[in-house]
């Protein structure tokens, strides 16, 4: 559990069990935040609920400001953080699909999780069908493979492309994520839907 | 403004102790500056090395450090000399020798492990205008 | 809450703004205890010393050969791994002195790269680097070209000669070899040295 594990020496049990914690913890604040309603997931969508825009996002900021501050200070070091490798056409493609499954289905892997921890069906199915598709997936590669390793960038990080500091562009990122999140309060405004949850 | 503190108090507070903990890491009792790397930039291509035949051409205004462990007797060359251990090269007062010294310190040693590790210590601190005296019948061996 | 969530943000978002980030460390250890550490005999290794890890196949120990690659490609000392200064430098040493429990010896031609590189690993608070001293030039002059020159023999340099008399060997052997067969040559000597040690030290 990377600086936990590093500067405390944490044995294989107590890695997997810290893992297991914080695991315990993301899907309790999930379903604390609501995600495990397929209809605040897709209000994402459809303009009249941006929460899981708000909640990531801010999630993601709180991450990015942590790292990169505990970095500086010398608790935690970036450079042995995985980043992951970018294939262009692989990730437009994989984008594409993963939207549509998105609002079709109204989760997300990790939230269809929750959602099917919870007891409902849909979720279920859903995780059913993901899992399916990662079968079908690695059955039909060798036929797509030209395709999904096309476009190699390496391990690139967002700021190296731009040729900005990390610190600048974490700014920028603030900045573009609080414009976006007033911009989502007021499209939440204007396509407002009545709640019928208490209804269902 | 006191509406404004009690609005936000907790942001400012803890937005506080964010500062301070870059703060005290920007300057930090340790006297080491930022990227490590960066500073060791001059190790790389050879650039803080002086050889002993162009040390008279290319050292003007310069002052020698000889760290031993067999302490030369004075060689004559121009510039300051003194003698320092490297175990005190870090002494407020042998420091700030180096630190304010305004021309290039030229680091020499007996030992050519002993003044590389000067060096990079030195260097670290943010000193920049540091070289290691090489004698070049060292290349032949 | 959210304008004070935003405050909060945005203000960190100043603050890495303005401060040199960069993917680079510094180094993390008193400036006295640095100066204590490396001036410290015991981190170094002689070249006999090294010599009797690689004749023993101590699997505890990682070679790190700081020469440049063409260098390393014509010979190298058995088990060492290169990674020449300037990217030892650039990178982050991490890599390479992440196990605590594994020694790292660091190596040049001669003492001030792997010098340098210890103070740099030291700074950076892996207090399992060490340095061969001498680097390879020393090497050659002690291991290779040993010969004893005297009459009578005691039992101490009579091991001392048979540890580097093996060691000139094994690093004969391993250099002469293709790249892909070094790893291999060296495992399988482990097993093979360890049979025939024995004698007096």
């Amino acid at each position: 559990m990377g600086p936990l594990t590093s500067a405390f020496a944490f044995s294989e049990w107590l890695n997997l069990l810290t893992a297991f914690m914080i695991g315990i913890g993301f899907g309790f604040a999930l379903e604390q935040a609501g995600f495990s309603s397929s209809r605040k997931l897709v209000g994402m969508f459809y303009g009249y609920d941006t929460t899981v825009l708000k909640v990531f996002f801010t999630a993601a900021i709180f991450a990015l400001v942590g790292s990169q501050i505990l970095n500086y200070i010398g608790l935690l070091n970036l450079n042995q953080v995985y980043v992951n490798e970018f294939y262009v056409y692989a990730s437009i493609i994989g984008g594409v699909i993963m939207g549509g499954g998105f609002i079709m289905g109204g989760y997300c892997p990790g939230t269809g999780l929750c959602a099917m921890s919870i007891g409902k069906v849909d979720a279920a199915v859903f995780i059913a069908g993901g899992l399916a598709g990662a079968f079908l997936f690695a059955e039909t590669f060798p036929m797509i493979q030209g395709i999904a390793d096309s476009g190699y960038r390496g391990a690139v990080r967002i700021n190296e492309i731009f040729g900005i500091s990390p610190g600048l562009f974490s700014f920028l990122l603030i900045t573009a994520a609080i414009v976006m999140f007033w911009l989502a309060e007021k499209a939440e405004v204007r396509f407002a839907r009545p709640e019928i949850t208490n209804e269902l | 403004m006191i509406r404004l503190i009690k609005k936000y108090g907790l942001v400012m507070l803890v937005f506080g102790l964010v500062l301070a903990a870059v703060l005290f890491r920007a300057f930090s009792w340790s006297g080491f500056r930022y990227d490590a790397s960066e500073w060791a930039e001059a190790s790389k291509d050879g650039h803080n090395i002086v050889y002993f035949a162009d040390k008279e051409k290319t050292v003007e205004n310069s002052l020698t450090v000889d760290m031993g462990p067999a302490y030369s007797t004075f060689d004559g060359s121009s510039g300051k000399h003194i003698r320092i251990s490297p175990d005190s090269i870090l002494a407020r007062d042998n420091f700030n020798l180096i630190r304010k010294h305004k021309g290039p310190v030229i680091l020499k040693s007996s030992d050519p492990a002993i003044a590389a590790r000067v060096w990079m210590i030195i260097s670290q601190k943010g000193i920049k205008n540091v070289f290691i005296l090489r004698d070049s019948a060292d290349l032949q061996k | 809450m959210r304008k004070k969530v935003s405050l909060f943000l945005f203000l960190c978002g100043l603050l890495l703004a303005i401060l040199p980030l960069t993917g680079h460390r510094s180094f993390k250890i008193r400036p006295d205890n640095l100066v204590n550490q490396v001036l410290d005999p015991q981190v170094n290794y002689s070249v006999d010393e090294v010599a009797k890890l690689i004749v023993n196949g101590d699997s505890a120990i990682r070679l790190i050969d700081l020469r440049p690659r063409n260098e390393f490609i014509k010979a190298g000392i058995p088990g060492s791994i290169n990674v020449p200064y300037e990217q030892f430098i650039s990178e982050d040493p991490d890599i390479y002195l992440n196990d605590s429990k594994i020694k790292v010896i660091l190596y040049g031609n001669d003492d001030f790269n792997s010098n340098y590189a210890l103070v740099y690993c030291r700074g950076l608070g892996h207090d399992n680097a060490f340095v061969m001293d001498g680097g390879l030039n020393e090497w050659t002059r002690t291991i290779m070209e040993s010969r004893f020159t005297g009459s009578r023999i005691s039992a101490r340099e009579n091991a001392l000669f048979e540890i580097r008399a093996r060691a000139s060997r094994i690093f004969n052997e391993i250099n002469a070899l293709p790249d892909s067969l070094r790893a291999v040559r060296l495992t399988a000597s482990r097993f093979s040295a360890r049979k025939l040690d024995g004698g007096c030290e």
